[in-house]
C-alpha cells in the first residue's frame, strides 16, 4: 500500500477532473488526480465533440482563464463550424467535432507531463476525515489531501440499461464506483436519480454515404485557443452527414415500448427533456416521424460513427432494426450498442460558489456529479473547483465569476441555488446579458478573474496585448473621421457603406445596420494600413457595433446588482419569527449570503423578501 | 420582475388620487439623495430651500410652464417614511396631475411609485409598524406570480383575462427568441423564422388591444370631457348654460359669438366631467376663429360623450360618420310652432342616438323628450321609463326633467364604458404604454436589423423587464419548459 500526502487530491479523470487538476498544479501545490485503471483520461463517452450554443462561451473562458479544454478540443478538432452563423455576431458560437482518441491522448500527455501532478491509476474504496486532512483509500494506494475534489460523473452507483439487460457500471466497459453514501457517510445524494443516454456507435464501413448530405468542416471557423494562429487545424478535416428517421423507424420503436427501459418502468432517473432519446421522441411526438440524425465520424483512425439523435437503451436487435430503416444505414452494423445510465447527484443547492461544500469545508464537487450534462458544462465546474481548492490551501480569498460576465458564472449560481429536477444544461436563455458574454470577447471579460489568480504564463502576455491593442483600436474608431469631400463618398459608394451627408466617424459607420461591422472594420484597416491581431479587430467591431445596447442593458443589471450583492444574514433569518417555517428551513439548506441568491431560492415567499428587502432598502 | 425594486431612483406618486379632479392635488416624490436632481423642474433655486418651509414657485415640463405650484422639503429622517421628500401642491385636474407626473417620469429622473411604496419605505425605515402599513400587499405581491392568481382577481374578469393572454404570448414570444438562438438545428431554421414572425404577431395584437384601451379610457375616463357640438346658433351656449345653471358663455343672437371652447366642471352622479361649448362647425377666414376650431376637432376626438345640438328649423347636413360617433341628439327650440312636423322630417337622419326635445328660448322647459330609433350608444336606459315616446302632445314644466335625462345618458355611458374598460389604474396604463412603446421599437428593429436576433433579443429583454410589472417575472426554466414541451427538441 502506498502511502502520500497532497495539497489537493481530485478523484476522477473526466474533464472536470482534467481541468481541477491542470489549475491547480499551476499553483505550486503537490496535487494528485486518481482515476480508474479502466478508464482512459479526458474521454468523451457521448458526442464526439466540443462547443455548441452557449457551451462554445465556455469553452472560451476556460482558455482565457488558463484552462485545458480550448487547447485539448484544438488538438482533437475534425470539423469546424461556426453555430447561428446567420443570426448576428451576438449569438454565434463554435462548435468543433473531436477525434476522440486524439482527445484523449492530448489530455494524457499534458497531464502526465505536468509539472507538480501525480497520475495515480485506483478505484477509491473509502473517503473518511482525519482531523483537518481527508483519507482516501484505494485498492493500493492511501493518500490524504488538504482539499479533495470529487468529479466523478456517471460513476457514483451507476447502474447501465441496455433492453431489459442491465449491470453495474460507469458507462460501457467501465466499472461503476459505490455509491456515495457508502463511500462517503457524510454527503448525501439527491434522492432522485439521474439518467442519460448514448446512441449506438455503428461501424463506418457499414454505411453508404453517397446519397447523404455533407457538412464540411468550415476554414474560417477560428480555434478554440486564443494563443494559436485562428486559422490553424492540427489533423485533417472531415465531413459529417445528415440523414433522417421516417414513419418505418418509428413504427419500429413504437412497437417495442414494453421493450424500453425508460417505458417499462425499469429506468427510474430522470433524463434531460432537451436531450430525449429516440424513444422519447417516438411517444412524445407520435405525430413526428421525421427527425435528424447526424452521422458524425468519431476519429480520423477509429472505425465508428455517431449517429446523433438516436440515443437509445432499446434491446441491441430491435437498434439494428431500426437503424436499417435510415437511408445510408440500410445495411448498418453496430459495433457498440446504445445505452442508458442512471447514477447518483449531489445536491449542489448544500454548495457555495466556490463548489465546496459548506458543512464540510475542503470538500468539493464538479461535472455530471453535481447534475450537469456536457463535457464544457463539466470542465468550467472543474476549472472553479480546481482553482478554489488551490485559493483555499493558500489562504486566499475564493474566486467567483458574475453571472452578468461569464455562463461559468451563470451555471455555478444556478447550481448553488436551485435543486434540479433534470440533468442541467447550459442554455443562452439562461444568461440576462446575452449581447455581452460572447465567444469574441472572452478574454476581456476573464482578464480580471485571471489577473486574480496571480498566476503568470504565456496567456497573460497574450491578455496584456489583446487589453494594450484593443483599446488602442477601439479610440482609433471612435476618433477616425470620414468628412463629406469626394474621395470619402467614391469609398463609401464603392464598398456599399450607405450614404455620407455628414461627417461621421468609424465607430459609427460600424453600428450601420445592413453592415457586417467585423468585414468593415478589416477593409478599413487594411486600407489606412494598419495591423492588429485579427481577434482583437474582430472584438472592437462587434463591441462598437452593440454598444449601445449594451450600455442599456447594464444599466438596468446594475442596478439589479447593486441590490442584489447587498449581503444578508442568513443565520438571524433563519431564527426570525417573522418568517414562515418553509422558508425558514429553505434559507438554512441554501444559506444565501446576498439578496439575489435569496431572491433565487425556490419556494422563497415574496413576503419573506419584502421584510428582507425592507432592512436593506 | 423585481427590477423595480432595484430601481432605486426615486419614486413619485399622486397622494390625492387620479380618478377624479379636486381644488388641489398633493404630487410626492420619496428617496433622492439631492434636490439639485430636480432643478429644471422649478423657476425657483433649490440650492436656498430651507426644509418644512412652503414656497411658490413654477413647475416646468420640458423647459414649459406647466403649473404654479407650492413646494415643502422634507429632509430624512425627519419626513413620514424617514426619506427626503418632497412635496408638490399642484391644481387638482386630473389631466394637470397627469402632464406633471409624466413630466417626471419620462425625464427618467424619477419612476412611478408602486401601490403601497412609500408606506413600504416608512416600515423600512421604522417610522410605521407593519399593521400600520395599508396597501403592503400590494406592494409585495404587485409583481409576483402570486398576482396574477391574488392581485388580480380584484380585477375586472375580463382584464384580468387579458393580462393571462398577454403573458400567454410573451412566453411564446420569449420561447421563439430561445429557438431560434439555442435550438434552430433541432426545430429547423425556418420553422424558427416562422414561428418568431407568428409568435411577435400575436404578442403586438395582444398589447396593441391593450394599449387601445390605455388611450380611450385612460384618460376619457379619468378626466372625461362631454362636448356640445352643433351649428352656430343652435343653442350649444344655452345648454351649456342650462347644464351648468350658470351662466359662463357669452350669450348672444349673433353667430359665431363663442369663438374658442369654453369649459366647467360638472358633477354628474359623482363624476366629475368637463363640459366643453364648442365653435360653431362652419367655414370662416377669421384667423383667430380657425385656430379654434382646429383645437374644437381635437377636443371632439378624445371627447367622452359628444352632445349634438339641433334646431329642427335649420337646414341640416351631417355626415353619416359624424353622426355615428355622436351619443346624443338635443332637439331645440321645442316650443316653437311647427316643432312637431320640423322634427318628423328630420328625425330619420338622427336616429342612431339617444334625443333629447328642449326648448331653451326664454324660461327654459322642457316640451318633450323621446327616443328616437334603436339608440346603440344610449347604454341599459330603458327608455319608455323617463323619455316617453314622442308624441304630439306638448310636454311643459321647468327643465330640470329635461337636464336629468340628458345626465342619464351621460352616466350610462360613463358605467357601461367603466365597466367593459377598466385600464384605469394608473400604474396599469403606464406599464401598457411603456411596453408598447417598447413594442414599436421592436418592431422597426425586425424590420431593420431582422437577421440580428441579438438585437432582437435585446428588444424582447426590455419588454420582459417592463411586462413583469404587470403580471410577473418569467423565469427562463418556464421558458425553456414551454420549448420542450411543444418543440422537439435533441438531435
Amino acid at each position: 500500500m502506498e502511502k502520500s500526502n497532497y495539497d489537493i487530491v481530485i478523484v476522477g479523470g473526466g474533464h472536470a477532473g482534467a481541468e481541477a487538476a491542470w489549475i491547480a498544479s499551476d499553483f505550486n501545490l503537490s496535487v494528485a488526480l486518481v482515476s480508474g485503471p479502466d478508464v482512459p483520461l479526458g474521454s468523451t463517452p457521448c458526442n464526439p465533440a466540443v462547443g455548441g450554443v452557449g457551451k462554445g462561451q465556455v469553452v472560451r473562458e476556460i482558455d482565457a482563464l488558463g484552462g485545458l479544454m480550448g487547447k485539448v478540443a484544438d488538438r482533437a478538432a475534425i470539423q469546424y463550424r461556426t453555430l447561428n452563423d446567420s443570426k448576428g455576431h451576438a449569438v454565434r458560437s463554435t462548435r468543433v467535432q473531436v477525434d476522440k482518441d486524439v482527445y484523449s491522448s492530448v489530455v494524457e500527455e499534458l497531464l502526465y507531463n505536468k509539472k507538480n501532478l501525480e497520475i495515480i491509476r485506483d478505484k477509491v474504496q473509502n473517503i473518511t476525515r482525519d482531523e483537518n486532512r481527508f483519507v482516501i483509500l484505494g485498492e493500493n494506494n492511501q493518500i490524504t489531501a488538504k482539499k479533495l475534489i470529487i468529479t466523478a460523473g456517471t460513476f457514483l452507483g451507476g447502474r447501465l440499461h441496455v433492453g431489459k439487460e442491465q449491470e453495474s457500471g460507469g458507462r460501457t466497459s467501465c466499472s461503476a464506483s459505490k455509491s456515495l453514501e457508502s463511500m462517503f457517510f457524510e454527503v448525501k445524494s439527491l434522492k432522485k436519480r439521474f439518467k442519460t443516454g448514448t446512441p449506438p456507435r455503428l461501424n463506418i464501413k457499414s454505411i453508404d454515404f453517397n446519397s447523404l448530405e455533407p457538412q464540411a468542416s468550415d476554414p474560417e471557423v477560428d480555434c478554440f485557443h486564443f494563443e494559436n494562429n485562428p486559422r490553424k487545424r492540427h489533423l485533417e478535416q472531415v465531413s459529417c452527414y445528415l440523414t433522417r428517421t421516417n414513419s418505418k423507424t418509428l413504427s419500429i420503436i413504437r412497437e417495442n415500448k414494453e421493450n424500453s427501459p425508460i417505458f417499462n418502468g425499469q429506468i427510474q432517473g430522470v433524463g434531460p427533456r432537451y436531450c430525449p432519446s429516440i424513444e422519447d421522441k417516438a411517444f412524445r411526438y407520435p405525430d413526428r416521424d421525421q427527425h435528424h440524425v447526424f452521422l458524425e465520424p468519431e476519429g480520423l483512425n477509429t472505425n465508428t460513427v455517431y449517429p446523433n439523435g438516436v440515443s437509445t437503451s432499446l434491446p441491441r436487435e430491435i437498434q439494428e432494426q431500426f437503424l436499417r430503416t435510415i437511408p445510408g444505414c440500410e445495411k448498418v452494423e453496430i459495433l457498440i450498442p446504445g445505452y442508458a445510465v442512471e447514477y447518483d447527484v449531489v445536491d449542489t443547492t448544500q454548495m457555495n460558489k466556490s463548489l465546496e461544500m459548506i458543512h464540510i469545508p475542503g470538500l468539493y464537487f464538479a461535472g455530471q456529479v453535481n447534475g450537469t450534462s456536457g463535457y464544457e458544462e463539466a470542465a468550467g465546474q472543474g476549472l472553479i473547483a480546481g482553482i478554489n481548492a488551490s485559493l483555499s490551501v493558500l489562504g486566499r480569498k475564493p474566486l467567483v465569476l458574475d453571472r452578468n460576465e461569464s455562463y461559468i458564472g451563470v451555471m455555478v449560481e444556478d447550481l448553488v441555488t436551485n435543486q434540479r429536477d433534470e440533468p442541467y444544461r447550459l442554455f443562452t436563455a439562461r444568461s440576462e446579458n446575452r449581447l455581452y458574454i460572447r465567444e469574441d470577447n472572452a478574454v476581456l471579460r476573464m482578464m480580471p478573474y485571471r489577473e486574480e489568480l496571480g498566476l503568470k504564463s504565456s496567456i497573460d502576455v497574450f491578455h496584456e496585448m489583446f487589453h494594450v491593442e484593443h483599446s488602442i483600436l477601439t479610440n482609433l474608431c471612435v476618433k477616425k473621421r470620414y468628412s463629406v469631400n469626394k474621395e470619402n463618398l467614391t469609398r463609401f459608394k464603392n464598398e456599399g457603406y450607405g450614404a455620407l451627408d455628414k461627417t461621421i466617424t468609424l465607430s459609427e459607420l460600424l453600428k450601420r445596420s445592413h453592415l457586417d461591422p467585423v468585414d468593415v472594420l478589416k477593409k478599413e484597416l487594411l486600407f489606412f494600413g494598419a495591423h492588429f491581431n485579427p481577434l482583437v479587430v474582430k472584438t472592437v467591431a462587434i463591441d462598437l457595433k452593440y454598444e449601445g445596447y449594451i450600455k442599456r442593458s447594464m444599466v438596468d443589471i446594475e442596478r439589479i446588482k447593486r441590490y442584489g450583492q447587498k449581503k444578508i444574514d442568513w443565520e438571524t433569518l433563519h431564527n426570525s419569527k417573522n418568517i414562515s417555517n418553509e422558508c425558514r428551513q429553505r434559507i438554512a439548506q441554501i444559506k444565501p449570503e446576498t439578496f439575489s441568491e435569496l431572491k433565487n431560492i425556490e419556494g422563497i415567499r415574496p413576503a419573506t423578501l419584502a421584510f428582507v428587502a425592507g432592512d436593506l432598502l | 420582475m423585481w427590477l423595480e425594486k432595484y430601481d432605486d431612483r426615486p419614486i413619485i406618486a399622486c397622494s390625492t388620487g387620479y380618478e377624479s379632479n379636486h381644488a388641489i392635488g398633493l404630487i410626492r416624490i420619496s428617496g433622492f439623495e439631492n434636490l439639485n436632481l430636480f432643478s429644471s423642474f422649478f423657476s425657483l433655486n433649490l440650492n436656498n430651500i430651507k426644509p418644512r418651509y412652503v414656497y411658490l414657485t413654477d413647475l416646468l415640463v420640458n423647459g414649459k410652464k406647466q403649473d404654479e405650484v407650492t413646494l415643502t422639503f422634507f429632509k430624512g429622517p425627519k419626513s413620514f417614511n424617514g426619506e427626503n421628500i418632497l412635496e408638490i401642491g399642484v391644481h387638482g385636474n386630473v389631466l394637470n396631475i397627469h402632464f406633471i407626473l409624466e413630466g417626471f417620469i419620462d425625464s427618467g429622473v424619477c419612476r412611478m411609485a408602486m401601490p403601497g411604496e412609500f408606506s413600504f419605505r416608512a416600515l423600512k425605515n421604522k417610522k410605521m409598524t407593519l399593521s400600520q402599513v395599508e396597501g403592503l400587499d400590494m406592494f409585495i405581491n404587485g409583481q409576483s406570480e402570486l398576482a396574477l392568481n391574488q392581485g388580480l382577481d380584484v380585477l375586472n374578469g375580463e382584464l384580468k383575462e387579458s393580462y393571462f393572454n398577454l403573458r400567454e404570448s410573451f412566453l411564446k414570444l420569449k420561447a421563439s427568441i430561445e429557438i431560434a438562438i439555442d435550438f434552430a438545428d433541432d426545430v429547423g431554421e425556418q420553422t424558427a423564422q416562422e414561428n418568431f414572425n407568428n409568435t411577435l404577431q400575436k404578442f403586438s395584437n395582444i398589447l396593441s388591444r391593450l394599449y387601445e384601451r390605455t388611450q380611450v379610457n385612460g384618460s376619457r375616463l379619468r378626466s372625461p370631457s362631454v362636448i356640445l357640438l352643433g351649428k352656430t346658433n343652435a343653442g350649444k351656449s344655452s345648454l351649456f348654460n342650462a347644464l351648468l345653471k350658470e351662466d359662463r358663455s357669452i350669450i348672444s343672437p349673433i353667430a359665431g359669438t363663442t369663438r374658442d371652447y369654453i369649459s366647467e366642471n360638472i358633477l354628474i352622479d359623482k363624476v366629475n366631467y368637463r363640459l366643453v361649448d364648442t365653435a360653431g362647425l362652419r367655414k370662416s377666414e377669421d384667423e383667430v376663429e380657425k385656430e379654434g376650431m382646429q383645437r374644437a376637432k381635437g377636443l371632439i376626438q378624445s371627447s367622452f360623450f359628444k352632445m349634438l345640438v339641433i334646431n329642427p328649423f335649420e337646414e341640416q347636413a351631417w355626415s353619416k360618420d359624424f353622426l355615428s360617433s355622436i351619443d346624443l341628439v338635443v332637439f331645440t327650440h321645442s316650443k316653437k310652432e311647427n316643432f312637431d312636423s320640423k322634427l318628423e322630417n328630420i328625425q330619420k337622419a338622427f336616429s342612431q342616438a339617444d334625443s333629447v326635445c328642449v326648448d331653451l328660448g326664454g324660461p327654459i322647459e322642457p316640451v318633450k323628450s323621446g327616443p328616437i330609433g334603436p339608440g346603440e350608444n344610449g347604454g341599459p336606459i330603458e327608455p319608455d321609463d323617463y323619455f316617453g315616446p314622442i308624441g304630439p302632445e306638448k310636454n311643459s314644466g321647468p327643465i330640470g326633467p329635461a337636464i336629468q335625462q340628458i345626465n342619464k345618458v351621460i352616466t350610462a355611458k360613463y358605467k357601461k364604458i367603466q365597466e367593459s374598460n377598466p385600464i384605469l389604474i394608473e400604474r396599469h396604463c403606464m406599464v401598457i404604454k411603456g411596453l408598447y412603446k417598447s413594442l414599436k421599437s421592436l418592431e422597426s428593429e425586425v424590420e431593420q436589423n431582422g437577421q440580428d436576433i441579438g438585437i432582437i433579443d435585446f428588444h424582447v429583454q426590455e419588454i420582459g423587464h417592463k411586462i413583469a410589472d404587470l403580471i410577473g417575472v418569467m423565469p427562463p426554466d418556464e421558458v425553456l419548459g414551454d420549448i420542450f414541451s411543444n418543440f422537439c427538441i435533441g438531435k
